[in-house]
């Protein structure tokens, strides 16, 4: 008993202070703060990197590079690099912040280039809220001299990521179709690009028309329409190799390929007999394409779902192009756009949007997947092509004009400006590649 | 065989000319003053699809200037996995314990694993680790921020005798947003879903309004599956909310009171 | 005898030449051109289609067109293709050493995936009146040019009726 009474005491004494602090304390203030949700842009200030061992202008170019990329999101309005202070190597992630408050920059972006000796590159950059000083980014990457770029845009990708929370898409390439000449004697080359418009090369040479090139998920093949041969009808391309085949060998005509998320697959259409149906098949040419719509009508542009589960179409069949759902095997088709006639629809990689063409006004569009929140995005003369960013933030597409002139433009999900991507001669039918490795 | 004194001679002479050679070599490197080492960081491997199109001939547009020409184009690794950065991941961690910036200890952790389901394309490089002398802490986070720190257990500042009646909290409450808003005016839109989030951020104040300790997350409320990537964003504009705003002026005697005081405050932030 | 089996032997040629489905290949290397002009791609995934200017002149002449046009998204065969289609079999009957290529195409203001395909049944639609006429299906090929291909490059509806039509062009 006398053990129990002084465990009692003990504890009870040793609880007394914590019952004595508890008292001591009140409860907080509390105050609810609400944020400006401010759309102009957040000011990024992005000085030239510091660079020991390697060529100056390295620093200058990736900081003009960091701040371009970011000046696309729209979100941001970078200050830099020409015509800000520079900082020297040793103090590239200890900013002096004083400096950069009363330039009346939100956020600073900071880093290195260091030469190696085998000739490549290491670059570094941080992030620095300049608020508070916290250091909210740090990245490293080894890149050759010649793919500088890479760095960069993954340095901006990390920047944009952490401060929007949004998924990176900076660093990727476009494939489109690069044109010139009257409209009656259109040259057509698959072109590859940075989706900077850097880096630009010819995939084809123009000896035959080819539309609709898509990049594969690991973006090393294009599924694309050639009238090679005087017909149209699908090609699958190894970029790396150059090598091309045939989606379904022979004459039948084939178009409109869209390769699923595992790469596996190939859904596409297929024209006989006056009808349009959308198939699909192997994506390495093995076995036998297995058809999944019958409906009488043109039945086309096929777009997996991210999870590959499903597949949304355009149709006909109702009298006027809609867009409808279906499950991979085809089964449960069902319409989901009533809001208008819309066509080549293309599934958001986040799942959550499909982008669309409303006909007739030829504008881009988004509609979630059950057909709800339809709302348009661009308002040109003809919008057509739509293809998602791999964060499902921005929908590139390509825009005509009267006069026959065709360009490459994003917009943002969250709607606003359509903003130009710089190509040297026409472009049109833009696929976005996912992320790069 | 016998050595002759010429040889003899030729030899010892050219074991000291060597020896005299190694020597000098050692001492002036020993003179080379160490470069500057770049700052500490882990550095992922960044894969080039230009170096098999090049190797495929095509037309291509030719590189900057800034670019040395390099007919050979390099191997380079395929990208190893990436560093753990303080971003926010897809299970965004809040920490509880006040963390005013990531330790250095995931600077050298092992890379995590990324899903990498290609085959590289050349063999893996090892991660790199650079070194940086360590920053003194201050210049990181602002100079005033470790003004008034002290490492003594939590314990009730010294409690005027004012009284905190709803009079008073209305109107340090008052205070506080007028302060504060034109920072949080400031901040940036998220995605549509961040306004379902709500971060509650402890201040700990000293007497002149600044913080005694770093901010630290109460709680985060709203968070789903499809906001989850705003969390951090959110709980960064917190903190950046107050951090702009500071430090406060308020009534000295409304400090710490037996009711409570402006010396502790939970703000409550959300985006519109 | 001797006619009898010329004839037959012509006949045989014939049907050889006009079937024959060639093995597809693994590759294919680049077409010379995709039917602009007279010659056609080298690999054997092709039709090997050969251009006859001068059939088509006289196609032309009989028939008083080789072009039929459409509304916009239609591929219904009016009266007015009925009688150039009509007079275009009587031809082709008459002249049964060479084949028609059937090309369809679409205007501009449609989107390019359905504009293939809308190609596709225009000139399926003008095939299947061809054969209500008598002409053989072996001889009639059906492609799509969706709105690649058109002939008058101007805006607004004038120049979008002229590109909605299907071509018989005819190759060898």
């Amino acid at each position: 008993m006398r053990h129990i009474l002084s465990a009692m005491a003990v504890v009870s004494a040793l609880a007394l202070p914590v019952a004595a602090r508890a008292q001591d304390e009140p409860p907080p203030v509390e105050v609810d703060i609400v944020g400006g949700g401010v759309r102009t842009g957040t000011v990024v200030a992005v000085p030239a990197l510091p660079v020991q061992n390697a060529p100056l202008a390295f620093g200058r170019d990736i900081a003009t590079t960091i701040a371009s990329g970011l000046r696309t999101t729209g979100l941001f309005t970078p200050l830099g690099p020409t015509g800000i202070p520079n900082y020297p190597y040793a103090q590239a992630n200890t900013p002096n912040f004083a400096v950069w408050r009363s330039a009346g920059a939100a956020q600073l972006v900071t880093g290195f280039v260091q030469g190696r000796p085998d000739g490549s590159l290491t670059v570094g950059c941080y992030l620095f809220d300049v608020a508070s000083g916290r250091e909210l980014v740090r990245q490293g990457f080894a890149v050759t001299q010649a793919t500088w770029r890479r760095a960069a845009n993954k340095c901006a990708d990390a920047i944009y990521s952490r401060l929007t929370g949004e998924g990176a898409f900076l660093d990727t390439r476009v494939v489109f179709v690069a044109e010139t000449g009257p409209k009656n004697r259109r040259l057509k080359r698959i072109a590859i690009m940075d989706s900077d418009g850097s880096n630009l090369r010819y995939l084809t040479e123009g000896e035959a028309t080819v539309v609709t090139p898509r990049f594969s998920p690991d973006g090393n093949r294009l599924a694309y329409l050639s009238y090679q041969g005087r017909r149209g009808r699908v090609w699958v391309m190894d970029i790396g190799t150059d090598n091309k085949r045939l989606l379904v060998p022979g004459l039948v005509q084939t178009s409109a390929p869209r390769f699923s998320p595992d790469g596996r697959r190939i859904a596409f259409a297929m024209s006989q007999g006056g009808n349009t149906d959308i198939y699909v098949t192997a994506a390495d040419g093995s076995g036998a394409p297995m058809r999944l719509t019958t409906a009488p009508g043109i039945d086309t542009s096929p777009s997996f779902s991210p999870d590959g589960s499903r597949i949304v179409f355009e149709s006909d069949r109702s009298g006027a192009q809609q867009l409808y759902v279906m499950n991979a095997d085809g089964s449960n088709q069902r319409r989901i756009s009533f809001g208008g006639p819309s066509a080549s629809p293309a599934w958001s990689p986040r799942g959550d949007r499909i982008a669309f063409v409303r006909t007739g006004a030829f504008r881009i569009g988004v509609i979630n997947p059950d057909g709800s929140a339809e709302r348009i995005l661009t308002d040109g003369w003809q919008d057509e092509s739509p293809s998602w960013a791999p964060n499902g933030q921005f929908v590139m597409f390509n825009r005509f004009t009267p006069s026959g002139q065709s360009s490459l433009f994003a917009v943002p999900l969250a709607g606003g400006q359509a903003r130009r991507l710089p190509t040297p001669q026409d472009g049109s039918d833009p696929s976005w590649s996912p992320l790069q490795r | 065989m016998r050595l002759d004194r010429g040889e003899v001679g030729g030899t010892g002479l050219a074991l000291l000319l060597h020896a005299g050679l190694i020597s000098a070599l050692t001492m002036s490197l020993a003179h080379v003053p160490p470069e500057p080492e770049p700052p500490a960081m882990e550095v992922e491997i960044v894969d080039s699809p230009e170096v098999a199109l090049t190797a495929a001939a095509r037309s291509a547009v030719a590189p900057p200037a800034a670019q040395a020409p390099a007919p050979d184009q390099p191997d380079v690794a395929q990208p190893s996995p990436a560093p753990p950065p303080p971003a926010p991941s897809p299970a965004p961690r809040i920490e509880p314990t006040p963390a005013p910036r990531p330790t250095p200890a995931p600077r050298t952790a092992p890379p995590q694993q990324r899903p990498a389901p290609t085959p590289p394309r050349s063999t893996a490089r090892p991660l790199d680790s650079l070194r940086l002398p360590p920053a003194p802490r201050t210049s990181r986070l602002g100079d005033d921020f470790l003004a008034g720190i002290s490492d003594a257990p939590s314990r009730a500042p010294a409690q005027s005798a004012a009284t905190f009646g709803a009079e008073a909290k209305a109107s340090v409450d008052g205070a506080i947003k007028r302060q504060i808003q034109p920072c949080a005016n400031r901040q940036p839109a998220l995605g549509s879903g961040a306004e379902r989030i709500r971060v509650v951020l402890n201040l700990r104040l000293d007497r002149s309004g600044r913080l005694a300790r770093p901010p630290s997350v109460v709680r985060t409320a709203g968070v789903d599956n499809d906001n989850g990537r705003y969390e951090q964003p959110v709980i960064d504009q917190a903190i950046a909310v107050y951090r702009a705003c500071s430090p406060l002026r308020l009534p000295a005697e409304l400090y710490s009171t037996p009711q409570g005081g402006w010396g502790n405050i939970n703000m409550t932030y959300r985006v519109p | 005898m001797r006619t009898t089996l010329i004839i037959a032997a012509s006949v045989l040629a014939l049907g050889v030449a006009g079937c024959g489905k060639k093995p597809a290949p693994v590759t294919a290397p680049p077409a010379a051109t995709d039917g602009q002009g007279t010659v056609t791609s080298t690999g054997n995934d092709d039709v090997g289609l050969v251009e006859l200017p001068g059939s088509q002149a006289a196609l032309v002449a009989a028939a008083g067109t080789d072009t039929i046009f459409f509304n916009t998204d239609q591929s219904d065969i009016d009266d007015q293709d009925r009688a150039v289609l009509t007079a275009q079999a009587k031809w082709l009957i008459a002249n049964p050493n060479v084949r028609a290529s059937i090309e369809g195409h679409a205007d501009e203001r449609g989107t390019r995936e359905y504009n293939q395909a809308l190609g596709e049944r225009r000139a399926n639609a003008a095939k299947n009146f061809l054969l209500t006429q008598g002409v053989p299906d072996s001889r009639l090929l059906v492609i799509s040019w969706g709105k690649e291909r058109p002939v008058a490059t101007g805006t607004g509806e004038a120049a979008w009726a002229q590109n909605r039509r299907a071509v018989t062009v005819i190759v060898r």
